[in-house]
């Protein structure tokens, strides 16, 4: 186990954090019936899914990436295509559009690793609306700004029907603990450990013979990865996308939420993913002043808590 | 396997480069030798650092090619030529401050290690536990390196790169900031490091060490090689005077 | 055909390089991608429709009062928010810091951005000038002559631009802290006054930028967000560095979607343009004129 000088208390010890939101996100549905709190709980754990796909990718091999809306686009399109015209298995069609993400988050990153910092930043920027023009715009296959409707929910698996909201959960949960195990395993491995050289010091690492193009490559296919997966798991549950979803907008949330919850902590991108999806949905109530009070919150913390919430927890207690 | 040719270990031939209008370091040809210790001094800006980062890859050449044991590394990217045998320190200690002593050296050892994926572990652990006693360093292998005295980082900037098992070592200014103990604490060390087997190119300013440690010094000012020879040739040398201009140490030989 | 393309190409690729210098002059001192920009291009194309409609002001005139205050606002906004974030996040790595100022632009944009659309509504107008009804007509191109008053404006301000930035005090200023701002500090240059007056400057070039975007295209509340991509697109791929290789790689982004959205698609004009950033990074990551 590394010893990195953030590393103190239950909430930044890893074992600790993975046990406590599997724990915190398995007990809902028992006592929960609103359909409404099931949805946004459900949200929260695809967003947290995506949050740690970015949290993979900036806090460990220190790129912004604003390609991912993209790709969770890929994901969802090629899944729910894959099931409308060719009547394919959610089963099937979901490793495949997996695996498809991952081969363009490859092939993305072959030209924007070569560049750094800014140059990198617009250069998947560039490759987000890329995309996002091809889906508004591809008529015949995507359908457009009319989206693609009636997508199917899971078929039978073992047995188990995925009709209901409740049941839908659990397939998303199991996903969703799926990544965190993952993460776990990336950062204990030998991986893990380059991966935080490069983090702190890239020109240092590179100096102690670390492949830097290796591992931001890895970062970024296994990120692009499990972004797309996420992007299957909405397509099923909502049934109905379309492009927007799937623009700049959703990549700035997705940066977002580790920045929120402290990038490169285990809990942190959790806690921004859920903080992050439920504060929206309680400024509802405030209707049209809603995303410039958000744009306000977010304006703040920037200033007041640049490190993330977790990070600002960890210092207020080692001061006492 | 010990090499027997007289050849030389690294050899820099016509190395040049330029930033927009200035020339950085022109036309600079030297050669390291096995078990041989080098220095390379020079007034302030005189391009010393610059040479070690076209070494080590940080910087590209405009002109000139670097030969490793015989092998052209010249178009090696930065890290393919820390795995032929290319390590250096930063002036100023480079290390990672966020990061405990003994990951430190692990990283270091990344570039050894077989492809073993993402399960697998460092079989070699026998090396960080080696350079750790080899610079006392064993008792703090669990602290932060931020939190370590300016002496003991800038031994585990060396230890960093011997865990790279280099064939050649470029230090930069390792006794930058220390006290007189401290400086000849590292003189021991980078000696203990000769013995060992391992060449050494040495940048520094204290030239009492220098002198003292160093078997042939290499001279730059303005980017060129303007003298190389022995310590002594060299404190006595017209042009290395001229460069130092008011130099005590040239004056007390 | 082909060159009444390329004629509306210019019209584009200077406005292009209008906002590109603007954004390059304040990345360069400042290190800061400020994206908030593109708000700030609305914000003066509203200004400058309220003041051509309600107060009847003349086309230089209201260029000239947006450029100010929008340079008085991008200084207020610098003050309040990079100035804080930068104050604070010394400690951090510098991709980090990078990344919280990122995000803060696009925290600006968003408030600014949604707030506008609060007050003006989805209203598309777009701003009236004396000189739209005349047509320039030769060779079988045909020109409205606010087009050509458009592209004179940008030489105008470029050529203003330069010689402020070449022999002016605080251009000399700007040009040392770009290049090592804290030498430059040693030198006995006041640093936050070097910030302001950079963000000052380079905001009144977002504020041309958008009035001219509102002359030619629309007003609306979320017509900066592309404009400033692309601004960052053409600084992307001319490297950072000369102002000629800016305007020259404006001019690449201008005419590639002039000529490709007459002749290819109009749709994917923007597909167009990050196709060739996409292109240009891959060849050169650090730009096409620089280096590592």
């Amino acid at each position: 186990m590394q010893t990195t000088r953030r590393a103190s208390g239950i909430l930044a010890s890893r074992y600790g954090s993975f046990l406590l939101t599997t724990i915190a996100f398995f007990l809902p549905p028992f006592f929960i019936e609103d359909q409404y709190i099931l949805h946004i709980l459900i949200m929260s754990e695809i967003w947290i899914i995506l949050s740690l796909s970015m949290n993979l990718l900036m806090g460990y091999a220190g790129q912004v990436s604003m390609a991912h809306g993209a790709i969770y686009g890929i994901g969802a399109y090629t899944s729910a295509l894959l099931c409308l015209h060719f009547g394919i298995s959610f089963w099937v069609s979901l490793p495949l559009a997996t695996l498809l993400s991952m081969i363009f988050g490859f092939l993305i990153g072959l030209p924007s690793f070569r560049a750094t910092g800014i140059y990198f930043v617009i250069l998947t920027m560039g490759f987000g609306l890329v995309f996002y023009d091809i889906f508004n715009n591809w008529m015949e296959v995507t359908k457009g700004p009319m989206g693609l409707k009636n997508i199917p929910v899971p078929g039978f698996f073992f047995g188990f029907s995925f009709a209901s909201k409740q049941s839908y959960y659990y397939l998303v949960f199991a996903f969703m603990v799926f990544s965190m195990y993952l993460m776990q395993r990336l950062n204990d491995s030998s991986w893990g450990e380059a991966f935080l050289a490069i983090r702190e010091d890239e020109v240092l690492a590179k100096s102690m013979g670390i492949n830097l193009w290796k591992y931001k490559t890895i970062a970024m296919t296994i990120s692009c990865g499990i972004t797309g997966l996420a992007g299957v798991l909405y397509a099923h549950y909502i049934n109905f996308i379309d492009p927007i979803s799937f623009g700049l907008l959703p990549c700035i949330n997705m940066i977002i939420m580790p920045v929120v919850g402290s990038m490169g902590t285990f809990i942190g991108p959790i806690l921004g993913a859920t903080i992050l999806v439920i504060v929206p949905e309680a400024l509802r109530v405030a209707t049209e002043f809603r995303e410039v009070i958000y744009g306000f919150m977010l304006l703040l913390f920037l200033l007041f808590m640049p490190r993330g919430i977790i990070v600002f927890i960890q210092e207020k207690i080692s001061r006492r | 396997m010990p090499d027997e040719r007289m050849g030389n270990l690294l050899e820099l031939n016509g190395l040049t480069r330029a930033f927009g209008g200035l020339v950085a370091v022109n036309q600079v040809s030297f050669s390291l030798g096995e078990k041989e210790i080098l220095g390379l001094i020079g007034p302030n800006g005189a391009g010393k650092t610059t040479v070690y980062n076209l070494i080590s890859g940080l910087l590209s050449l405009d002109k000139g090619r670097i030969i490793l044991r015989g092998e052209d590394i010249t178009d090696y990217p930065v890290h393919e030529r820390v795995k032929k045998g290319i390590a250096r320190t930063f002036q100023g200690v480079r290390i990672f401050r966020n990061l405990s002593l003994v990951l430190n050296l692990k990283i270091a050892r990344h570039c050894r290690l077989k492809d073993q994926g993402a399960g697998g572990k460092d079989a070699q652990g026998e090396v960080v536990v080696g350079t750790m006693e080899f610079l006392g360093l064993g008792n703090l292998k669990d602290k932060l390196a931020g939190d370590l005295r300016l002496i003991d980082q800038a031994l585990l900037g060396i230890g960093m790169a011997l865990c790279t098992e280099a064939k050649v070592l470029l230090l930069d200014e390792p006794s930058g900031g220390l006290n007189l103990n401290e400086v000849s604490m590292v003189m021991s060390v980078v000696e203990k490091i000769r013995k060992s087997g391992t060449p050494i190119l040495l940048i520094e300013h204290n030239m009492k060490a220098v002198m003292s440690v160093c078997d042939r010094i290499v001279v730059l000012n303005h980017g060129e090689k303007i003298a190389e020879g022995t310590p002594t040739e060299i404190s006595n040398h017209k042009e290395v005077i001229k460069a130092y201009l008011g130099t005590k140490y040239a004056a007390r030989t | 055909m082909l060159a009444q393309q390329l004629v509306n190409g210019i019209v584009i690729s200077s406005i292009y390089a209008l906002a590109a210098l603007g954004l390059a002059l304040i990345l360069s001192t400042l290190d800061i991608p400020d994206f908030a920009q593109g708000q700030m291009y609305m914000l003066a194309a509203f200004i400058g429709y309220f003041l051509v409609v309600k107060y009847h002001f003349g086309i230089l005139f209201t260029i000239f009062i947006t450029m100010v205050i929008v340079a008085f606002l991008g200084v207020f906004v610098e003050r309040l928010t990079y100035r804080r974030i930068r104050k604070r996040a010394q400690g951090l790595r510098y991709g980090a810091f990078h990344l919280l100022l990122i995000l803060a632009a696009f925290a600006i944009g968003i408030i600014l951005e949604n707030a506008a659309l609060l007050f003006f509504g989805e209203y598309v107008r777009s701003i009236p000038t004396p000189y739209s009804e005349k047509i320039y007509q030769f060779w079988g191109i045909s020109i409205p002559q606010i087009r050509v008053i458009v592209i004179i404006i940008v030489g105008i301000i470029i050529a203003g631009l330069q010689i402020f930035i070449t022999k002016s005090k605080w251009g000399k200023a700007m040009r040392a802290v770009a290049q090592n701002p804290l030498g430059a500090a040693m030198s006995g240059i006041n640093l936050d006054r070097i910030f302001s007056i950079t963000f000052a400057v380079g905001s009144a070039m977002g504020a041309a930028t958008g009035c001219l975007l509102g002359i030619i295209f629309n007003v609306e509340p979320t017509m900066g967000f592309l404009p400033v991509l692309k601004g960052f697109v053409v600084i992307v791929v001319a490297g950072m560095g000369s102002m000629i290789g800016i305007i020259l790689s404006s001019f690449l982004l201008g005419m590639s979607e002039s000529l490709g959205g007459g002749y290819l698609s109009s749709a994917y004009t923007d597909t167009i343009a990050f196709g060739i950033l996409i292109i240009a990074l891959t060849l050169k990551p650090f730009g096409l004129l620089g280096r590592e």
